[in-house]
């Protein structure tokens, strides 16, 4: 007959071992880590206090779990697979390969296999908070350095794969410059949460976006050039303005400030971005 | 692997769920007896000295009910527990190995070396982190260059990089005697499983490949300041389609018209540029150059020749 020993486990250890192995698998809420835990159990043994000791268990020894949109992500494990810059490369390589050259069926196998790679390796993944904040630009920053792109989360569950260009702080602000189809200022309290992918990129971005806008009136008189300004033509009482690198957000507040005295020339998604925003403006009153 | 535990922390957290992930980890890297065990948990302020031995095994039995597969600690495993399988383990399946086997095929002739020991240390890395044994050996099996001395390629990859002229010992295959050879090196290159260094032989004004496995010694390795080198063969050739294989990084396509696709080759020598060509079998039709036409329709008809007889 096996000793008591032999056979006695602990359960409390187990049950931070299954929440360590869902984890693993995904990325999850608080409340579905609870279900499905609980989903395999007789009684419902798991609950929101068990977890958040279980998690800060993993936490304390080193298991990066930072929690993003109220999901808790494994960043790294203590023994994750530490895949390189270079060993990215060439999986993406791999990857293309398999998604080119390949049959459907073929790649969904491989994509399957990218994906579980991805799934135990370990990642930089931060949340963005004002305890984090640092460390948030750090990310940022390593990004830029290794030319990889980063995936940005946002507060309001939107999430957006970019390039990062660099950090723009101004007096009151700091913003994330990245590229998306155009250039961005994302203002980083917007952002809950950074993850640097593993696709790299390789074209060279042009750091400056460059806004060409119009002043008439009175404003076209005494409008003064700020610093990162200047005159491109001072025709029949109206101002043309080339505007360098001014985060597009506090651009389009100066200017809707401005009223019909001013109007965007160029770019022209900034123009359309304009107009988008007027009319959801618009759209809060019902016009 | 993990940081030394502060005890005033630990009781936010769960201590018996602390010692299950550290026993986890250092199982994961390597067999462990009890001793060693314990001696770790006390470093790492997890363990008390005075604790028995007991509170171990039950760490043990919590990591088998949670599908460890941990080998008793016998003679035979000179008293270590063996973690033989974990559910925390990276699993690839065989079918995700023959794919990744396919996709790796189709791009490792046309990878250059350095590459090519990447690719090798990627697999050897990915082998290191599961724990089945034959998907283990599967992915070993597929480094190109698990026969060779990689010390010895990146040598002589240093070497064709700065194309020097190095003085070689060489087992030639037609005769299997030493030959000494002087040669300026171009490019390592990798070719039907096989390194080779190509260069021109400079005494025998010879384009020449050789299969470094061949190579006996190095004996001596100086600047190309006569700047030697092998006259390429340049070929122009249609392709009907892409089914044999793809293209060679030597090879570009000029255009596309009716007929297929015309491509513009350059090979290392005339015995590759004909291999080449034949390979595409009849997806391809020679344009130039044109002493080498004739010589792929001799060497076909000879071909004919021995299906006819």
């Amino acid at each position: 007959m096996a000793s008591k020993v032999s056979l006695k486990k602990n359960l409390s250890s187990m049950q931070v071992l299954k929440t360590l192995k869902l984890l693993m698998e995904g990325d999850y809420t608080m409340q579905e880590i609870v279900d499905k835990l609980n989903t395999k159990e007789d009684d419902v043994i798991f609950n929101n206090s068990v977890i958040s000791k279980y998690i800060n268990t993993c936490r304390s020894l080193g298991f990066d779990i930072p929690k993003i949109h109220n999901k808790y992500y494994i960043a790294t494990l203590p023994f994750g697979i530490n895949i390189s810059d270079v060993e990215t490369d060439l999986i993406k390589t791999l990857y293309n390969t398999a998604k080119n050259e390949l049959s459907s069926n073929c790649f969904k196998v491989f994509d399957g296999l990218v994906k579980k790679i991805n799934r135990y390796a370990n990642k930089k993944i931060t949340r963005v908070d004002k305890d984090t904040y640092q460390f948030a630009c750090e990310i940022f920053e390593q990004a830029i350095k290794r030319r990889r792109k980063i995936n940005l989360l946002f507060k309001n569950n939107i999430k957006m794969d970019c390039i990062p260009l660099s950090i723009v702080y101004t007096e009151n602000k700091t913003f994330f410059k990245v590229y998306n189809k155009r250039e961005r200022m994302i203002d980083w309290n917007r952002l809950s949460g950074i993850e640097i992918l593993q696709e790299s990129y390789k074209y060279p971005y042009k750091n400056q976006q460059i806004v060409v806008y119009a002043l008439k009136n009175k404003l076209a008189q005494r409008y003064e050039l700020r610093e990162n300004e200047e005159l491109k033509s001072f025709e029949d009482g109206i101002k043309v303005i080339i505007n360098k690198d001014e985060p597009q957000e506090e651009l389009f507040s100066r200017l809707l400030r401005y009223d019909t005295d001013c109007e965007i020339m160029s770019p022209k998604f900034y123009r359309d971005d304009m107009k988008q925003l007027i009319e959801d403006t618009l759209a809060n009153y019902g016009a | 692997m993990f940081k030394q535990a502060v005890k005033s922390e630990l009781g936010q957290v769960s201590l018996t769920g602390v010692r299950s992930l550290v026993l986890l980890g250092l199982l994961i890297q390597a067999p462990r007896s009890l001793e060693e065990i314990k001696r770790l948990f006390v470093n790492l302020n997890i363990m008390d000295e005075s604790n028995s031995y007991d509170i171990l095994r039950i760490d043990i039995n919590t990591l088998k009910a949670m599908g460890c597969e941990i080998s008793r600690a016998s003679k035979k495993t000179d008293f270590k527990y063996v973690l033989e399988k974990h559910p925390f383990v990276l699993k690839i399946d065989k079918d995700e190995i023959d794919i990744l086997k396919k996709t790796f095929k189709k791009i490792k002739n046309k990878t250059d070396i350095e590459t090519l020991v990447q690719y090798d240390e990627l697999f050897e890395k990915l082998a290191g982190c599961v724990a089945n044994e034959d998907i283990k050996q599967s992915l070993i099996g597929l480094c190109s260059l698990k026969s060779h001395n990689i010390e010895k390629i990146r040598e002589y990859n240093k070497y064709c990089k700065a194309h020097k002229i190095l003085t070689i010992l060489y087992k030639s295959p037609a005769s299997n005697e030493r030959e000494k050879m002087e040669v300026a090196t171009e490019k390592l290159g990798f070719k039907n499983d096989k390194v080779y260094i190509y260069g021109f032989d400079i005494n025998k004004k010879l384009a020449v490949m050789l299969h470094i496995k061949r190579i006996v010694a190095i004996t001596s390795a100086r600047e190309n300041d006569d700047n030697y080198s092998s006259e390429k063969i340049k070929t122009k050739f249609i392709l009907k389609d892409f089914t044999v294989a793809g293209l060679e990084e030597n090879e570009k396509i000029i255009e596309k018209n009716e007929k297929g696709y015309l491509i513009e080759g350059e090979y290392h020598n005339e015995f590759l540029a004909m291999q080449r060509i034949l390979s595409f079998g009849s997806s391809c039709i020679l344009l130039e150059p044109t002493d080498l036409k004739e010589k792929i329709v001799e060497t076909l008809k000879k071909m004919k020749e021995i299906y006819n007889g």
